[in-house]
């Protein structure tokens, strides 16, 4: 084999692997992969072409896309849902190094990025998804906040004893945050109201740096009113 | 090995020399008791007293094991026995071809490959179900005989022959590149190694090509162990799908993956038989129809002969030795177009060069801030506090 002139990348693969696979009757074997090929026609087209490079294996496939991580995330999420059709697959995601290499039969795409996600599908349960912390960083760096989805499962050791911090997909994980910050900035804005109004209730004399330095002159004192005149009273009896 | 000419051994009277290997010798030889030729085949126990006397004992286990086996795709052994230092076997004399050389003449069609893949699974089937395992399926312990029918050889002594491997490394390479991976490491071995080393010679059978091939002992037994090899259709496209899974799912790496049973492999290869037996049917026809209007029937079965293979082994020898780590790569897919990015890789702009090369790295506070719309949320409600509270402190 010979290395083409392409260019070694880093990029997010996402491999779907068609769940217990290897036990199947190799007549259904045949109609998952048809399946496979189904959801593949149906979601690649949310990925720009220039972007992705789809990889073919035995009862699994592989989509490596290019500079796009929320992208890759999206599109294993909407594969989930091929369970629903029946098709149960086991999906890895990695972000990691890959490059294309040529031969006269056909073009590989090789590199860690690709063991590192078969890896993660082999750990991932029916219809489960399963991403490293490298792709959660690179997910953070592409769009800020949505890395939040993705909360830590596991570590798992691989074959050759490297081990990985391996991320589930919690859709509820958001909120929770969302409800955190709610929750700090209510206690955090009470806290300091309370600090606030103390400081005004016990420390009269504290410096106050906005009061108005204006000085406003002690009104006159109002004149006495005349006394008035003794009112024309009755008086029953003697006085 | 006999190194001198042989006239009897045991009560079998030595004829002609028919091969030899690097285990013995095979003899044609006649059977005076009941009147019958025979293939004799001699092993040498070797001379250290421990090791005879350890080949002895496989020896004759594996021989008891074997002679309890009668099935049409095994070959039958009429006896086995012993005499001065040099182990025998009396097995039924074929007439056929090996397979191997039948392989070296030219392509076998698609549909004789998976006949001759079924009769030997259905053949393995039954001597597992018996308890034995052959561990040396090779193209060349499998003859060909007349009208269609295989006979799968060297029952018995697969494991004297293993054995012998292991004092010689190096020297013979022939075996190994039908070894299962758990063969080829030392591990425990059960009737899925045999259901591998089959996938091995199917593979090879409908691709014309050499699957494991390598420059020394170890490079074979490492792309044994590590090398996926691609769908058998990427090299002859007219292999059929179902055929193409039931070949992987016999290749597969773990054992757990594979066929349980050789009897689940066999129910497939007829499968795969029934799915060939149209296209089958009409290239009959076409090839009769045009071997009357043409040329002579002879010729046409000449031309069907000498049809060159479609596939140049050397190129699957080339990508075994360039992989270290072959278990990293995978194919690109023919279904779905990956032009465009393969373009966009092989001739980059500068932005591209930055971008797909980086790193990645959380983002920093700004991004953050900018991006990230709950934190942002967060941060402007904690800064609001502070200033309200600032202020009602303070005015």
């Amino acid at each position: 084999m010979t290395e083409a002139e392409h260019l070694p990348v880093l990029s997010s693969v996402v491999l779907l692997r068609i769940c217990d696979y290897a036990r199947r009757p190799v007549a259904e074997q045949a109609r998952l992969n048809a399946q496979l090929d189904t959801v593949l026609a149906l979601l690649l087209p949310d990925i720009p072409a220039r972007t992705r490079l789809v990889l073919a294996g035995n009862g699994s496939v592989a989509v490596a896309v290019l500079d796009n991580a929320p992208a890759a995330l999206a599109f294993a999420e909407r594969a989930l849902h091929a369970y629903d059709a029946g098709l149960g697959l086991c999906i890895g995601i990695d972000h990691g190094p890959v490059e294309v290499l040529s031969n006269a039969a056909s073009e590989e795409l090789a590199g860690d990025g690709v063991a590192t996600a078969s890896v993660m599908a082999a750990s991932a349960t029916d219809a489960g998804l399963r991403m490293t912390q490298n792709f959660r960083t690179a997910l953070a760096q592409m769009s800020p906040g949505a890395e939040t989805a993705l909360v830590p499962t596991v570590n798992l050791s691989d074959a050759g004893l490297r081990t990985y911090q391996v991320y589930g997909l919690d859709h509820l994980a958001p909120r929770r945050r969302r409800r955190l910050f709610m929750l700090i900035t209510a206690i955090t804005a009470c806290v300091l109201l309370a600090i606030a109004t103390s400081l005004r209730l016990w420390m009269p004399d504290r410096p106050r740096p906005f009061a108005s330095e204006v000085v406003v002159s002690k009104p006159a004192p109002h004149p006495a009113p005349p006394p008035a005149e003794r009112p024309f009273r009755f008086f029953y009896g003697k006085h | 090995m006999a190194s001198t000419k042989l006239d009897k051994l045991g009560r079998y009277l030595i004829e002609a020399e028919l091969g030899r290997g690097a285990m013995g010798v095979v003899y044609r030889a006649h059977d005076p008791v009941l009147d019958r030729t025979v293939a004799l085949k001699t092993i040498a126990l070797g001379e250290d007293a421990q090791e005879r006397e350890e080949y002895h004992s496989r020896f004759f286990q594996e021989a008891k094991a074997a002679a309890r086996l009668n099935h049409p795709a095994l070959i039958t052994i009429y006896d086995f026995g012993e005499e001065n230092a040099l182990a025998y076997m009396a097995m039924e004399l074929l007439k056929g071809t090996e397979l191997s050389e039948r392989m070296a003449q030219g392509p076998i069609p698609l549909h004789e490959a998976v006949a001759i893949a079924e009769q030997v699974a259905e053949g393995l089937a039954f001597a597992h179900d018996n308890g034995v395992i052959h561990r040396d399926i090779k193209p060349g312990n499998i003859t060909l005989l007349p009208r269609g029918r295989v006979k799968i050889m060297d029952f018995g002594i697969a494991r004297l022959k293993t054995s012998e491997l292991k004092t010689q490394l190096g020297t013979r390479l022939g075996t190994p590149k039908y070894m299962s991976p758990e063969q080829s490491t030392g591990g425990t071995l059960d009737n899925r190694t045999d259901i591998f080393s089959l996938g091995i010679v199917l593979y090879e059978m409908l691709t014309g090509g050499k699957l494991f091939h390598g420059d020394s002992l170890t490079h074979v037994l490492h792309n044994v162990a590590t090398f996926e090899p691609p769908p058998p259709s990427r090299i002859k496209p007219e292999v059929t799908h179902l055929l193409d899974l039931v070949v992987m799912r016999a290749l597969a790496k773990k054992p757990a993956d594979r066929y349980a049973s050789a009897w689940e492999m066999v129910d497939d290869l007829r499968n795969c038989l029934q799915e060939l037996a149209p296209a089958v049917l009409a290239s009959q026809g076409s090839a009769e129809i045009s071997a009357q209007k043409d040329v002579p029937a002879g010729e046409a079965t000449d031309k069907t002969v000498i049809l060159k293979p479609q596939f140049d082994g050397t190129v699957s020898v080339r990508r075994v030795s360039a992989d270290a780590d072959t278990s990293k790569h995978m194919t690109l897919s023919r279904r779905f177009d990956s032009t465009e990015a393969l373009n966009r890789l092989q001739s980059p702009n500068p932005r591209d060069l930055q971008r797909l090369a980086r790193v990645p790295k959380a983002p920093g506070m700004l991004r953050r801030l900018l991006h990230d719309r709950d934190f942002a949320w967060f941060a402007f409600s904690l800064i609001l506090s502070v200033v309200l509270a600032g202020a009602l402190a303070l005015s």
